[in-house]
């Protein structure tokens, strides 16, 4: 089916009817066993969404953990503090 | 039902929670260096704690059986969750809201904002409007466990939403678990591989994918005539264009929960209490994973489960469920899985909601009495724990009592209320606080008061699912709704009011008088 759609969109007609000849063409292919192309497209989405987020967490995998001291001390503090909120405010 | 079998699940749960619980409390008991030697927690855990975390019963029961109504569109609502939910809420508003957290000193969702525009006002007015507008959605989690306890215990619904509410109760008042990131880890492994079951279980009982996908496109000739006439054209194509059918799924459910969960008040507050940048760009990795497995599979299955009933029982889903999205998973379960699986299920579930409905309950007790009470009387301490620990208790029983009045198919719609009345309230402002040093006290304000207004004004005279049941329109102007031209009836509020804060926070920003130098250094400090 992609060479298809590609052969089709190779072609040299106009911008516009190339657009909405392919739009149309799109609405006759079945992906998956389904025929709407904002369905198939939007079921490929979310495994390419997923893909997103595991390439950038593997490329950052270690970055961001380099704190200074005083960053340390700092979140410290905050988390001293909430521990406090927690235990005063809400009794836990 | 089998008994034995279910109990010795329980057991077994429960002994792993105790256990895991124990261990999670005494690894931050025992090391006394934990603040600032003890900083690694393992990816694996941290991921899964902020999963289990993330999905509730809302999700899976409520927006799963919706999809089993709207179908496969559903899925536009998983993009936006991995995209927005965890790739956006995680880089760009997770590391500065951690940043100016800490820079700030700030504990509540309220607190940071009021303390980043120096305001009083902004901390008790975000204050009042999770307190008021969050038992909605805390009372739709308890509905989504009660339905799949009432559909696999076969009791009464009211029974089981009582029973799960007195363990709510208990657990709320007993303190809710703390230092438990082995137990959330539990429950999010639990519920990935619970999931990962279901999407296999599923997809091989139907013939595989493709032809799981097939069946369900054929059956689209089987849309009743009136979802057909508003808009509905089967399970795997999208609604027509600009009908009721289309702008309910994207305005309210795609957009309004997609777009909210970036100012939910009880996940803006995760973001400070992790511990450095990198556990954020780690948690994108395997957040991206777990909500790809959890809603795109719910969203999934629940299109899919019409195939499963019209191949056993001759009927789509919501007629199998009597016309109740809510029940449309829990009865496909029941009947698709096998009984260890289902016992298994549920009990995920109901720790699934668990943990959101006490985190819940939490929010809106610190709203009332952190956020609002010691932002009124100044006082801290032994009253406003008073205040708080009443509010807690006010928030469980209206959340129950809600659980007893609201109707059928709320579970979503609850939801996507909450979530959009929080994206039109705080997102301008909160975004604004982030990014922006310009953005002022009177731009902040007057951002959140228009979002706010503009989307309860949207709900009781304009939108018409909420409006008509609700009755004011009808008692003020002798009409049900005050605009009967399509599509504004079911055009949901986040469309217009999202858009309409953001400007307004912008124009009064830049026409009124700048942040003081000195606090805007103070928020920013560490940031370039």
């Amino acid at each position: 089916m992609l060479p298809h759609i590609m052969a089709f969109a190779e072609g040299d007609s106009s911008g516009v009817t190339r657009m909405a000849a392919k739009g149309q063409h799109l609405a006759g292919v079945s992906v998956l066993g389904i025929d709407d192309p904002w369905i198939w497209g939007v079921y490929l989405l979310c495994i390419f969404s997923a893909l997103l987020c595991i390439i950038y967490g593997a490329f950052n995998w270690n970055r961001g953990g380099e704190q200074e001291v005083a960053d340390i001390k700092e979140e410290a503090a905050w988390e001293a503090k909430e521990e406090e909120m927690q235990e005063k405010e809400l009794g836990l | 039902m089998n008994l034995l079998l279910l109990n010795v699940i329980i057991l077994v749960y429960l002994l792993a929670t105790l256990y895991l619980g124990y261990r999670g409390w005494k690894s931050t008991k025992d090391s006394e260096g934990y603040l600032v030697a003890g900083r690694e927690t393992h990816p694996y855990i941290m991921a899964m704690s902020y999963g289990a975390t993330f999905i509730s019963t809302s999700a899976i029961v409520g927006f799963g059986g919706t999809a089993g109504l709207f179908g496969m569109g559903l899925l536009w609502l998983t993009v936006l969750n991995i995209f927005v939910g965890i790739f956006i809420a995680f880089v760009v508003f997770g590391k500065r809201t951690r940043k100016i957290g800490h820079n700030l000193n700030a504990m509540t969702f309220p607190e940071l904002l009021g303390k980043r525009f120096d305001s009083k006002f902004i901390q008790y007015f975000s204050g009042l409007v999770i307190f008021f507008g969050m038992p909605l959605y805390a009372s739709v989690v308890l509905i989504g466990a009660a339905r799949f306890m009432e559909t696999t215990l076969a009791i009464d619904f009211d029974v089981a939403l009582l029973i799960y509410s007195v363990i709510i109760a208990g657990y709320v008042i007993w303190g809710g678990l703390r230092g438990v990131m082995y137990t959330d880890a539990m429950q999010g492994t639990i519920m990935f591989v619970g999931m990962a079951f279901l999407l296999v279980v599923t997809y091989a009982h139907l013939g595989g994918i493709t032809m799981a996908h097939q069946a369900l496109t054929d059956m689209a000739h089987l849309v009743p005539a009136k979802l057909a006439a508003q808009g509905h054209t089967g399970w795997t194509s999208m609604p027509t264009f600009g009908s009721t059918w289309w702008w309910t799924l994207i305005s309210t459910v795609v957009m309004g929960v997609g777009i909210g969960v970036l100012a939910m008040p009880q996940l803006v507050v995760r973001f400070m209490t992790v511990k450095s940048n990198k556990e954020l760009n780690r948690g994108v990795l395997i957040g991206g994973i777990f909500i790809l497995m959890m809603t795109g599979v719910a969203f999934a299955v629940g299109a899919l489960s019409n195939v499963f009933f019209y191949q056993t029982q001759g009927n789509i889903s919501i007629n199998i469920a009597k016309g109740n999205a809510d029940s449309i998973i829990p009865i496909y379960i029941n009947a698709a899985t096998p009984e260890w699986f289902v016992y298994l299920f549920m009990l995920t579930l109901l720790a699934a909601a668990m943990s959101t409905s006490s985190s819940q309950f939490h929010s809106q007790g610190s709203a009332i009495g952190r956020d609002i009470y010691e932002t009124f009387t100044r006082k801290k301490g032994g009253e406003s724990i008073l205040v708080t620990r009443i509010g807690i208790l006010v928030a469980v029983v209206i959340a129950v009592a809600l659980g007893y009045i609201l109707p059928e198919n709320i579970i979503a719609r609850g939801t996507a209320i909450f979530f959009g009345l929080c994206a039109a309230a705080f997102l301008p402002m909160y975004a604004c606080a982030l990014y922006w040093r310009g953005a002022t006290r009177m731009g902040a304000i007057a951002g959140l008061i228009t979002g706010t207004l503009l989307t309860v004004l949207w709900y009781l005279f304009i939108h018409k699912a909420e409006a008509v049941p609700l009755g004011i329109c009808k008692m003020l102007l002798g009409r049900e709704i005050l605009i009967t031209q399509m599509p504004w009836p079911v055009v949901d509020p986040i469309v217009v009011a999202l858009p309409i804060s953001f400007l307004v926070t912008v124009v009064v920003s830049m026409m009124t008088k700048k942040m003081n130098e000195k606090t805007l250094a103070e928020c920013f400090k560490g940031i370039k």
